[in-house]
């Protein structure tokens, strides 16, 4: 038992030390968090949803993202708090100060929780730890987590009020409690519903441990637990009573988001995430969501440890922070996965267990750093190894952390979790003019920031940033997280988007913002064309013939739930901070205040020795590691790892850093490498490409020379793309350098070309008006016709394939689908993929192939009609589909052919890619196939490039259906085929044949 | 007590409604279409303070109110877009609130002669004849009679088979009509060589329709090469009726050559070889 005075001294400097910490947060989370914010995964999420409140408050409906959802599936507290500061401030400065008040409730809150643990003192300096604990530092600066925080904050500042309530049976806590609870489940549901069995479980088994003293002294494995079974049931009527409140309270307060978890069930592929990963494995995911929010947890483990099994009031608190430790590890061991259940484990994002447990070591660490900074260890250690040795460990252990926790603010700058900040006004005055926001627009390479731009506009976009609300089939069906960032998901994410971009009528898709050139071959060959550069650089993709967007119907919701969607969660903050208010000044002055009695005085020697040098270690060696991974990696300590770290600056664009693996020497420079990259590297697999893997072979290896042979296997918006290349290597000075490549240049015979463009131009309205259309300024639609359109067999499956040609004067973009009516009056929208020229010249044809999938030829789904639409539209500038195509047939089976080919570019630009779009014709002339063929070089003006092309024939397999008529509309209007006269030429009697297809970078036409 | 209390509701209900109630205006000279700034309403109403407002399809109007004795007269004056059609009049005194259907109709003035049709665009490939529909309307866009009797008016115009621009008849740009060139009629190919430079310039041209229209610039040409089994495929574009490719000589001897626009195929041309 303590004495008065130093009950007193340890109230005063508790109450100090927390007025410090509140400065401290207030200083040091204050002044970052607007510059961290837009680096975080979340914030801009948060601050999509506050703005929905800030415009429409009482209406669940957001239509903005994935053609509408409810914005009922996140509880709204957080939200409708920032919408409401954002009422004053600008968005991002509202979510800032709403960040930072909530930072300092919870420090609040952290403070009050450790009051139930140990003395005031100790609670101060949980307050100041809570400050730089990197698990909360982690959350609010690289996770931008604020309902989580919010959840917390209430939650923690509940547990004291809920343990009085347990000690002493006073109703008065029972509200305090309840209220702070509320306002937990108000804004974040996770925190509640896991709070119940991590926190609140642990507090009432604490409580009624304190509240019967003898109950402690008993044996852990003999009486203790029957008579904890005994306590439990005297306060039977307390316990029932808080937790049917707080069930009631759960259920009610945000009863619209139960409402819609049951009526509209997730039922989606499980999205990976980083946390579920084999933190052994996939060490950057163990980084992100094990190390850094834990490793001070670590450090002092055996503190913790001691502390936490010391006496049966912990024991709850103990089985929360091992469970929690462990599911925290996500798929490092099974056991998460057993303890969870597959779908758990497969829906929860496992950090937040992590989390929790940082949380609940606090009063355990600062108790700890209490005795060791001025009680019993230092006592201890000063008296062993004197007080410099003290200090000194201290010091390096304190200014290591701080290190470390510096390095998690900048965490962003040294492995950028988001793309460059983009400037969104130009995009934003995209949208507004010319009534572009009546279609759905789609962002590309934006990262976090699409949220950002979607708070900006009432235009909506086909993506979104909230995975559980989605509900649209393309995205549910994919392990797919946004389409935004669809490169970075692989074949799925690649698929999802191909999908979207293919049926992009289906959705009124028609703009794509696009911030990453890695996807411009993907959106050429789907029939996308670039209109306009903004001055913020991102390119705007459109595509023709696209309708405005058409009214979804919303969910409805009953309007007294609308209403108590916008009032409860409000209301109950209000309730909570008004009892708080009349608890500080009437209730808490008469009351005997939470003060744990608890004192360890002393601490075993390995927990001593253990805890103090830990810290050091741990944290030292982290920054170490960084900065030897960061700068002092050997590179070049042997071939393969020259060769690999070659490929990473390379993949990355860091070529004078590529440059640097080249032997050195005065013959070749960078300044060479630069040129001769520029002259001869270009094309889909250089410059619009991802590396996937490398692999290395020694085909020759000596102490001073080796030959490697080098498989590399790319990412590339139309699939993967694979090369092999022999290099050498020497080895000079102890380090490894690649001999430089032998670049023959071709070099074209003319000095300088010439090529004469036409170009068009679209007048556009040429009255100045708001208004959408005016009449008489509409332009007619361009004239086309159908050559042929066969209905195609090949095994099992059916196609559509055919010819069009664009009958106008001028040049044409073109939207072909195909309408299939079943005979049970249903039907189906299929869309042509790449193997389509999507823009026409004047009096241009192209072929054409619609997949149509396995379909029933016989039965309820029987095709019963097939109809094939084109709609054309005015292209806005012109079209070159390509250069001067030669090719010759090398050989000929029946299943495949083989053709020479080369491509001469007569322009004044790199054909980026070239390509063709090939075609193979039965004997009666009727196209049966139709594909596209690209090369992964580009070709420079003047130049000729030359290629093996294979074709695997079909027609021989192939059967064309004639009994179902195909009926031909174009511009809605029905249409017959159009006479082709035949020629007697062999030239046109070629069963197969190739037309170019090239997609060309230089913005000459913005195809 | 409690009869005091009954009595005084009794009384509060009884001097409570002894307010008479506002009676209907009668519209005197009951009209099917009013003409703004032209024809008066007359109501017969008790003296009351009376109110006005007109609601038509695009604005809320407020009419002129002139009391006389025992009537008032409403006058609809001239306002800017009027929309011609229904509305409804509003009187108001009081709380009371009477609503009468009308329609409106503008004061005559000036109106422009427009005309509507498609096709705007043709080419000489179609028919040269044209429906022409011709309506006016006035300065707020209501239709105004062209004819005595008819708000449209329909004529055929027969098009010359010339491409060019031409005006219809209201003399506004957009109101234009355009002729395009047809179909190439043949495809006429010449070469010349420059044994100097070894090149052979391949001409496609003079590339007509079949009035003679020479066909549209940026029209794509599709020059094949062909030599056994060896195909080359060029495309040029046709720029004031002709197209002109220039390549290496090598690459054109001994070739045969068709010129392809659309469906419509050039007779081949061979190139001789040295």
């Amino acid at each position: 038992m303590k004495n008065q005075d130093q009950v007193l001294w340890s109230e005063f400097l508790g109450k100090r030390l927390l007025l410090v910490a509140l400065s401290l947060g207030l200083l040091t989370h204050g002044i970052i968090v607007y510059f961290t914010l837009p680096q975080t995964y979340d914030a801009y999420v948060h601050m999509f949803f506050a703005d929905h409140y800030s415009r429409f408050w009482f209406e669940p409906w957001e239509y903005r993202w994935y053609t509408g959802f409810l914005t009922i599936s996140y509880p709204p507290l957080a939200h409708q708090l920032i919408a409401l500061i954002s009422k004053i401030f600008p968005l991002k400065i509202a979510f800032s100060i709403y960040a930072i008040l909530i930072f300092e409730a919870l420090i609040l809150g952290i403070y009050r929780f450790t009051k139930m643990f140990y003395s005031k003192q100790t609670a101060g300096v949980a307050a100041i730890l809570a400050v730089v604990l990197s698990s909360l530092v982690e959350t609010l600066h690289v996770y931008g987590q604020v309902p989580t925080l919010t959840g917390l904050a209430f939650l923690l500042n509940a547990l004291p009020f809920l343990y009085q309530y347990i000690k002493t049976s006073d109703w008065r806590y029972l509200l305090m409690s309840l209220a702070f609870i509320s306002v937990t489940v108000s804004s974040h549901h996770v925190t509640a519903i896991f709070g119940m069995v991590f926190f609140i479980a642990p507090a009432m088994v604490m409580a009624l441990v304190d509240g019967n003293p003898e109950l402690g002294k008993k044996n852990l494995f003999g009486r203790f637990l029957p008579a904890l079974v005994v306590e439990v049931w005297k306060k039977k009527k307390e316990i029932l009573l808080f937790v049917f409140i707080t069930i009631f309270l759960t259920i009610t307060l945000i009863f619209p988001y139960w409402y819609w978890s049951r009526t509209d069930p997730i039922s989606q592929v499980s999205i990976p995430h980083g946390s579920r990963d084999n933190f052994l494995e996939v060490t950057s995911s163990g980084l992100v969501f094990y190390v850094i929010p834990l490793l001070l947890i670590f450090a002092l483990l055996p503190a913790i440890s001691y502390l936490i099994t010391k006496k049966k009031r912990h024991i709850g608190w103990a089985v929360s922070f091992y469970v929690c430790l462990l599911l925290g590890s996500g798929g490092t061991t099974p056991l998460p996965k057993l303890m969870l259940g597959e779908t758990a484990f497969n829906i929860l994002t496992l950090d937040r267990f992590g989390f929790w447990a940082s949380i609940i070591a606090i009063p355990y660490i600062s108790h700890f750093l209490v005795a060791f900074i001025g009680g019993s260890v230092k006592k201890f250690w000063a008296g062993k190894h004197g007080e410099t040795s003290h200090f000194l460990i201290s010091g390096l252990s304190g200014f290591s952390y701080l290190l470390f926790i510096i390095y998690i603010f900048h965490l962003a700058s040294f492995r950028p979790l988001q793309p460059k900040a983009v400037e969104i006004e130009p995009i934003i005055n995209f949208l507004n003019r010319d009534d572009h926001m009546r279609w759905r627009f789609l962002t590309l390479g934006f990262g976090d920031q699409m949220a950002w731009l979607s708070s900006n506009t009432l235009a909506a976009t086909i993506d979104g940033n909230y995975h559980s609300a989605r509900r649209l089939p393309e995205m549910t069906s994919r392990a797919v997280e946004r389409l935004e960032n669809a490169k970075y998901l692989m074949e799925e994410g690649m698929a999802s988007l191909d999908d979207f971009l293919t049926k992009a009528e289906k959705y009124q898709l028609k703009y794509v913002f696009s911030n990453d050139r890695y996807y411009d071959p993907l959106l050429f060959y789907s029939g996308w064309n670039r209109t306009i550069r903004l001055e913020n650089g991102i390119m705007v993709w459109e595509k023709g013939n696209i309708s405005t967007i058409k009214p979804v119907q919303p969910t409805e919701l009953n309007p007294i739930l609308k209403k108590m969607w916008g009032t409860l969660p409000l209301s109950i903050l209000f309730i909570a901070i008004a009892m708080t208010m009349i608890y500080l000044f009437y209730f808490k002055k008469s009351q005997e205040e939470l003060i744990a009695e608890e004192e360890v005085s002393s601490y075993p020697k390995f927990v001593i020795y253990s805890s103090a040098w830990f810290p050091f270690v741990l944290f030292s060696s982290f920054l170490v590691y960084q900065i030897y991974e960061m700068l002092l990696i050997d590179e070049q300590k042997d071939p393969a790892t020259t060769i690999y770290s070659h490929f990473n600056d390379l993949d990355f664009q860091r070529f004078d850093e590529a440059f640097l693996f080249f032997k050195p020497g005065p013959e070749y420079s960078l300044d060479q490498y630069l040129l001769e990259k520029s002259v001869s590297d270009g094309g889909l697999l250089p410059s619009f490409a991802k590396l996937d893997k490398l692999q290395i072979d020694t085909l020759k290896l000596t102490e001073t020379s080796a030959q490697m042979n080098v498989h590399s296997t790319w990412r590339t918006s139309l699939g993967p793309r694979e090369k092999e290349e022999v290099m050498n290597l020497e080895r000079i000075d102890n380090k490894w350098y690649i001999n430089p490549p032998k670049v023959e240049l071709e070099i074209p015979e003319e000095q300088v070309i010439s090529y004469t463009y036409t170009l068009f131009k679209k007048m556009g309205k040429r009255k100045v008006s708001s208004f959408p259309t005016v009449k008489d300024d509409r332009i007619k639609k361009p004239f086309a016709g159908f050559y042929q359109a066969n209905l195609v067999q090949v095994n099992g499956e059916l196609r559509l394939t055919g010819e069009l040609i664009n009958a106008d004067n001028i040049p044409i973009t073109l939207a072909l689908k195909a309408v299939i009516r079943y005979d049970n009056d249903s039907t189906a929208t299929f869309f042509p993929k790449k193997n389509f020229h999507f823009n026409l010249a004047p009096k241009a044809s192209t072929w054409f192939q619609l997949p149509l999938g396995s379909q029933e030829l016989e039965g309820e789904k029987k095709i019963i009609a097939i109809s094939l639409e084109l709609e054309t539209d005015i292209s806005e500038r012109g079209y070159i589909r390509g250069g001067e195509l030669s090719y010759e047939l090398r050989a000929e089976t029946n299943n495949s052919a083989v053709f020479e080919a080369s491509m001469k570019n007569p322009f004044t630009g790199e054909i980026t890619i070239p390509g063709v779009l090939i075609s193979e014709k039965d004997s009666l002339g009727r196209i049966v196939q139709v594909d596209l063929w690209t090369y992964p070089k580009s070709i420079r003006p003047g130049l000729e490039s030359s290629f093996q092309i294979s074709v695997q024939k079909i027609s021989s397999t192939a059967k064309i259906l004639d009994q179902l008529p195909i009926n031909l509309t174009i511009n809605g209007q029905e249409r017959e085929l159009l006479l082709k006269p035949t020629t007697e030429s062999a030239l046109f009697q070629e069963k197969i044949s190739f037309l170019p297809h090239c997609f060309l970078a230089q913005e000459i036409y913005l195809q | 007590m409690i009869r005091v209390i009954l009595f005084s509701f009794v009384g509060l209900f009884a001097f409570g409604c002894v307010e008479k109630a506002v009676e209907k205006p009668v519209w005197l000279n009951t009209k099917s279409t009013l003409k703004v700034n032209q024809d008066t309403l007359v109501f017969e109403a008790e003296a009351q303070d009376w109110k006005a407002s007109l609601s038509t399809a695009v604005q809320l109007i407020y009419p002129e109110i002139v009391k006389t004795d025992g009537k008032i007269l409403v006058i609809i004056r001239p306002v800017k877009g009027i929309i011609e059609g229904n509305a409804f009049l509003t009187l108001k005194s009081g709380t009371s609130q009477f609503v009468y259907p009308i329609s409106l109709k503008n004061q005559e003035e000036a109106s422009q002669l427009a005309d509507l049709r498609s096709p705007k665009t043709l080419t000489t490939d179609s028919s040269m004849v044209q429906q022409q529909i011709l309506y006016s309307s006035d300065p707020s866009g209501n239709l105004t009679l062209v004819n005595q009797d008819a708000y449209f008016v329909e004529k055929n115009i027969e098009l010359l088979p010339k491409t060019g621009t031409f005006k219809s008849i209201t003399g506004t740009a957009r109101s234009s009509f355009y002729v395009d060139a047809g179909t190439v009629r043949e495809i006429p190919l010449s070469y010349s060589k420059d044994s100097h430079n070894q090149e052979i310039t391949i001409q496609a041209g003079p590339l007509v329709d079949r009035f003679d229209n020479k066909i549209a610039n940026g029209t794509l040409i599709l020059f094949h090469f062909q030599k056994d089994q060896q195909h080359k495929k060029v495309e040029a574009v046709v720029q004031d009726s002709f197209a002109i490719l220039s390549l290496p000589l090598d690459e054109a001897e001994g070739k045969n050559i068709i010129a392809q626009i659309a469906q419509i195929y050039s007779q081949p041309l061979t190139i001789p070889q040295q």
